[in-house]
């Protein structure tokens, strides 16, 4: 799971269509570092903070990369935004230019066009050591198409799962603490979104729609948050009954302090668990859309998109379409596994009973 | 004489239920005096608990404090408003649940749970809740308080735990400590010292309790007076060390009588002695005297005259609510 967030955050690092350095006739620049967005920015500042919390737990080699996406956020900042060609690749220089491209070299989003302009050459182009996995059929980078589809359909999942956390979660709230005739409608309203199969309501939706990523993350957010209410729902009903909260009653707390100390924070775990659930969730359903030709927008990779372009190629080039799927495999799968990682950590007495038994993994 | 501390006068409490409320506490009027400690004694399902929780406004969902008034230092707790209820609760009266295991927050260490009370009623930072927490801590007998205050609940044993609760209950020194069968959730040797720091404690911060058990010979040996509570009513009250000499009711000899004894082995052949029958049902309590279906000396009258409380052989503390009391006694002897 880390492994794919960290990938997707350095993926403009890994695979980008401008060098990352370059010494010119001016002197230096930093053109793939210049042209970080406010999106690259903030998956850095992800691992940033990821980073630091493995800095808190002692894990010093693991927390060496972040220091450097802070290190690239700092150079972001010094260097100036200079949009340039990737004629520099392979096309002539002045004398003493030099260029140092990122490993993959080629951004996800640009045909090799020295190749592909070339006589005698056949698209998709093979796996070679200018192009690790081979390009696609409009000759782009596969391996450079990957790294930033998984960005895109990490984003999209975990965006859409926040929202829908949110949503979710004061929906619960309300009907979990305040009960009555707000509980009543509420549910209701909850129970008539769940009749309808997710994929087939967003699509539907998505039809009056402009289609745009933003768009898609709001839709998968909007009807995702039924599940995460009705937990947080069931959980506070659950957690009222406990003597503990009575207890907390009879010290006098208020019930503002009540929600927000002890039933939100016992709530919360098992939401959460299932939060991770829903990021894997929304990606599939990302993946379907972007598959169905509705998701992202063609020239940015997804890794549903990435599916649907190498479908038509699927006889003469089956890894276009193999290896899109084998990752879509591995993400989900990773994100379920780390959903169940979460729930033993946040129960404390399973991780206790497990220290017990020696700590190792089942 | 100053007034008492409590004073609990016809208290009833219904809880909603089919086909109309159940009175799971009937009528019940007792008081304590400041510093002073009252057993309350009786089966499950007597209304021990309900009464408990009524003194802190604390019924679970669908029960109500029906009638009666709750005068504690003089002001009915009844009247009070919600927020004046809250801000007494924990300052001025505070309770220790019978499951020290479920009384605690798991997610949260033991030392902040410790100080709660002191955040929210004396308006104290985390960093001097954190340290009266663990004075707190090591005053209930927690070994290495400053180490384990940061233990989460479920890294204590259950006598541990139940300490954890009393530090929690005392944080704010209140007046009057409810006890809700504090150690019927631990083992027998663990009992006794929970039992020993309750008392230790009362003495030195001169604070009342109110002790509720089961276990009528546990609570008369902590306690100064004792109530038996059956079906709803208060039916014997008086002085421990009396009540315990000198049962009266018959219900209350029956409890006596049905404990093993150490100090007497029983005969070839007997049996040791068990109260017939069980606890009625509250929804439909026998008329007359509650107790009448199971009691070895129930007359005719018993089944429709409803006993009050009245003096033990002339004595002005000791009362029992049966009418041969005195007699029943007699010939017990």
């Amino acid at each position: 799971m880390r492994a794919f967030v960290w990938l997707a955050a350095f993926a403009p690092f890994l695979a980008h269509r401008l060098p990352l350095a370059h010494r010119g006739a001016a002197g230096f620049d930093f053109p793939a570092i210049a042209a970080l967005d406010g999106e690259d920015l903030f998956w850095l500042a992800v691992v940033a903070v990821d980073g630091a919390w493995l800095i808190a737990r002692r894990a010093r080699l693991a927390a060496a990369l972040p220091l450097l996406a802070w290190l690239a956020v700092a150079l972001a900042a010094a260097a100036r935004p200079d949009e340039r060609t990737a004629k520099l690749r392979d096309g002539p220089r002045e004398p003493g230019e030099r260029a140092l491209f990122s490993p993959i070299g080629f951004g996800p989003e640009e045909s090799d066009w020295t190749l592909v302009m070339a006589p005698g050459v056949a698209l998709p182009l093979p796996p070679s050591s200018r192009h690790w996995l081979g390009s696609d059929g409009q000759g782009r980078d596969l391996l450079a198409r990957l790294l930033h589809g998984t960005r895109v359909s990490l984003g999209v999942g975990a965006a859409a799962t926040a929202i829908a956390l949110a949503v979710g979660l004061m929906v619960g709230l309300l009907c979990g603490t305040l009960r009555g005739a707000v509980d009543l409608v509420l549910m209701r309203v909850v129970e008539v979104l769940l009749c309808f199969p997710h994929l087939f309501l967003v699509l539907i939706v998505f039809a009056y729609l402009p289609h745009s990523r933003t768009t898609m993350i709001l839709l998968l957010g909007l009807v995702g948050w039924t599940t995460t209410a009705r937990l947080a729902r069931g959980e506070l009903l659950r957690l009222r009954d406990q003597e503990f909260v009575l207890a907390a009653r009879s010290l006098g707390a208020s019930p503002l302090r009540l929600a927000l100390r002890h039933l939100l924070p016992n709530a919360l775990a098992p939401v959460l668990v299932a939060a991770t659930f829903s990021v894997a969730g929304a990606m599939l359903a990302e993946f379907a859309l972007s598959w169905l030709g509705l998701g992202v927008a063609p020239p940015t990779p997804s890794l549903g998109r990435i599916l649907a372009e190498g479908q038509p190629l699927i006889a003469r080039a089956p890894f276009l379409s193999l290896a899109p799927g084998l990752l879509i495999f591995a993400v989900v799968t990773s994100f379920n596994a780390w959903g169940e990682a979460l729930r033993e950590a946040t129960t404390p007495e399973f991780s206790a009973s497990r220290q017990a038994a020696g700590g190792s993994a089942p | 004489m100053s007034a008492p501390l409590l004073d609990v006068e016809g208290l009833r409490v219904e809880f909603a239920g089919e086909p109309g409320a159940v009175a799971a506490v009937d009528g019940v009027s007792f008081t304590i005096d400041e510093g002073q400690a009252l057993g309350l004694v009786g089966e499950s399902g007597c209304g021990k608990s309900a009464t408990a929780l009524a003194l802190l406004r604390l019924l679970p969902a669908g029960g109500r404090i029906a009638g009666g008034r709750l005068r504690f230092r003089g002001v009915d707790l009844l009247e009070l408003s919600n927020e004046e209820m809250r801000r007494r609760r924990g300052r001025e009266i505070a309770m220790v649940f019978q499951e020290p295991a479920a009384a605690l927050d798991p997610l949260f260490t033991i030392a902040d749970q410790v100080g709660e009370a002191l955040e929210v009623h004396e308006g104290a930072s985390r960093r001097e809740a954190r340290k009266a927490a663990i004075a707190l801590l090591e005053r209930v007998g927690i070994p290495e308080a400053a180490r384990r205050a940061d233990s989460y609940p479920h890294e204590l044993s259950g006598g541990m735990r139940q300490r954890v609760c009393i530090a929690m209950a005392l944080a704010c020194r209140p007046a009057l400590l409810l006890a809700d069968e504090p150690t019927t959730a631990l083992d027998v040797t663990v009992q006794a010292q929970i039992l020993e720091l309750l008392a230790e404690l009362r003495r030195e911060l001169g604070m009342a309790l109110l002790l509720i058990s089961h276990d009528l010979a546990l609570v008369g040996a902590s306690c100064d007076d004792l109530a038996v509570m059956y079906a709803g009513r208060i039916v014997e009250r008086g002085p421990a060390a009396r009540l315990l000499e000198r049962p009266a009711h018959p219900y209350t000899r029956g409890l006596l009588a049905s404990r093993p004894r150490l100090d007497r082995a029983l005969a070839a052949g007997e049996r040791l002695a068990a109260i017939p029958g069980t606890v009625p049902d509250p929804r439909a309590w026998p008329p007359g005297c509650r107790f009448h279906p199971r009691c070895p000396i129930a007359r005719e009258s018993c089944r429709s005259e409803v006993p009050a409380l009245a003096a033990v052989a002339s004595s002005a503390v000791h009362v029992a609510a049966c009418p041969y009391a005195d007699e029943a006694a007699g010939a017990a002897r």
